[in-house]
């Protein structure tokens, strides 16, 4: 699997579990290892997302990937 | 800024002799509408005895999964310069050393932007700076970083390490404390920053069993400096301390081992009996000093009780020689972290997982060889079990 094709895999991956399960990095790239991609190359997939905004770590008890949304408790800045 | 509040139970909280921090922020609220309304809030969540804020969330800056802490309020119209109050957290310098210039330059930043007040430090290590709102957080990463300052670690990642001041003012620190805390955030900034464990790791560097750090009741990783040849005695100054103190009763007799012992001429001590509590070397420092042979002990699963309950750290390697670049150290940290990354489950600390698989699994994922000071407690059963592979 190449990179790029990678980068695409988990993205769709979270989207595919985008308000039904929080994934975490280590979801992510346990079903990547799946796949045939080494943990190093899901980590470069992973951070080229967030590099790029496509994906956001966000915290919850623990920290998830997402794709980026706006929180429902965030409160319109005064 | 929303209309004065009267706060009389916050009022009560700065009578009496202590530093009060209802009186900082009082004083921060002259100039800042976020510090200002904190008080109001505050003051609501003591008379209604719930909290009004809302906690996490995907608040931070571009790339990093940790150094920001989301933080809304559900009373946004009453309190609106609380309405936002994110926490940012500052990697500070090893050993806790500003300059007055650099104090001045963060707080000026933070002036600016936020509402002033801090924790200095906060128990995860960082300069802990409270109370801002999301459009201010790029702005505040964009100059943090021209000044050569970088966010700190939270979330499910390697939190900030943090250190003693080790040789920089300690004659008793036996490792180089600033300089492995220094070398262990650039050697793992992908760590701190892009959060994948399963929950949090700590690193906390004292240079002797003084612990400054506290880090065998904080840290999942202790790394506390010791020696393993024998303690240099200076008996003439022996001499000295005999005619101030009693040495057999405040010395000998306290001894947790009891290797000493003193005739009223000289003190001996057999080493090998010694476990480096480092009593009689506090109580007598010009007379004793750690040996000449220094280095590490590596200790594992410290941790408050959040999801169970609390941890004390226990021993993994007895002594480690620690010379840069620490490459044994790094390598056996990646060891553990790979064997966590595998087995946890969320939220589960490293500690924790050696209680839930057993040591034996630790030890064969890391290599590191079974030794008797690993034994923090007499067994609980008789059995010996083998694994399939050891039974011939």
């Amino acid at each position: 699997m190449d990179a790029q094709e990678l980068t695409k895999k988990v993205y769709e991956l979270v989207e595919k579990n985008q308000g039904k399960k929080k994934m975490k990095a280590g979801d992510i790239t346990k079903a990547m290892e799946a796949e045939g991609a080494s943990r190093d190359e899901v980590k470069a997939a992973i951070r080229e997302l967030v590099d790029g905004g496509k994906l956001v770590y966000s915290y919850f008890g623990g920290s998830f990937i997402e794709i980026p949304h706006t929180e429902g408790s965030a409160n319109p800045q005064s | 800024m929303s209309k004065d509040v009267k706060t009389p139970m916050l009022d009560d909280l700065e009578k009496g002799a202590w530093p009060s921090f209802v009186k900082e922020i009082k004083t921060a609220a002259k100039k800042s509408n976020t510090a200002h309304d904190l008080l109001g809030i505050l003051e609501r969540s003591y008379r209604d005895k719930v909290t009004h804020w809302k906690h996490g969330g995907i608040v931070g800056v571009l790339g990093y999964g940790g150094g920001v802490i989301g933080r809304y309020c559900d009373l946004p119209e009453e309190f609106p310069g609380v309405a936002h109050f994110h926490t940012v957290r500052i990697n500070p310098p090893s050993g806790f050393y500003y300059t007055s210039k650099a104090m001045k330059e963060l707080c000026d930043i933070w002036d600016k932007y936020g509402s002033g007040l801090t924790n200095l430090h906060g128990s995860t290590g960082d300069m802990v700076w409270l109370g801002t709102q999301t459009d201010k957080l790029e702005p505040i990463f964009a100059e943090i970083t021209a000044k050569g300052w970088d966010l700190g670690g939270s979330g499910s990642c390697l939190r900030t390490p943090s250190s003693c001041v080790g040789k920089s003012r300690c004659e008793f620190s036996n490792i180089d404390t600033m300089d492995i805390c220094h070398t262990l955030t650039h050697k793992f900034q992908d760590e701190l920053h892009r959060p994948a464990f399963p929950y949090k790791f700590k690193i906390k560097v004292s240079g002797c069993a003084n612990d400054c750090t506290a880090a065998v009741a904080r840290a999942d990783m202790s790394i506390i400096g010791t020696w393993r040849d024998n303690i240099r005695i200076d008996q003439a100054e022996v001499k000295n301390y005999a005619s101030k103190m009693n040495i057999a009763e405040e010395i000998v007799g306290m001894c947790p081992t009891k290797c000493m012992s003193f005739d009223g001429g000289a003190l001996k001590i057999n080493d090998k009996d010694c476990n480096r509590c480092m009593h009689c070397i506090n109580q007598m420092p010009k007379a004793l000093r750690p040996g000449k042979e220094q280095g590490a002990t590596i200790m594992l699963g410290g941790k408050a009780p959040i999801v169970t309950g609390a941890l004390m750290s226990w021993v993994i390697v007895p002594f480690m020689k620690l010379e840069a670049p620490y490459d044994n150290l790094e390598d056996l940290i990646r060891k553990l972290w790979e064997w966590w990354d595998e087995h946890g489950k969320n939220r589960e600390r490293i500690g924790e997982l050696v209680d839930r698989m057993g040591m034996r699994s630790m030890l064969e994922s890391t290599g590191l060889p079974p030794v008797p000071q690993m034994v923090k407690q007499p067994r609980t059963n008789p059995y010996v079990f083998w694994a399939p592979g050891e039974v011939q």
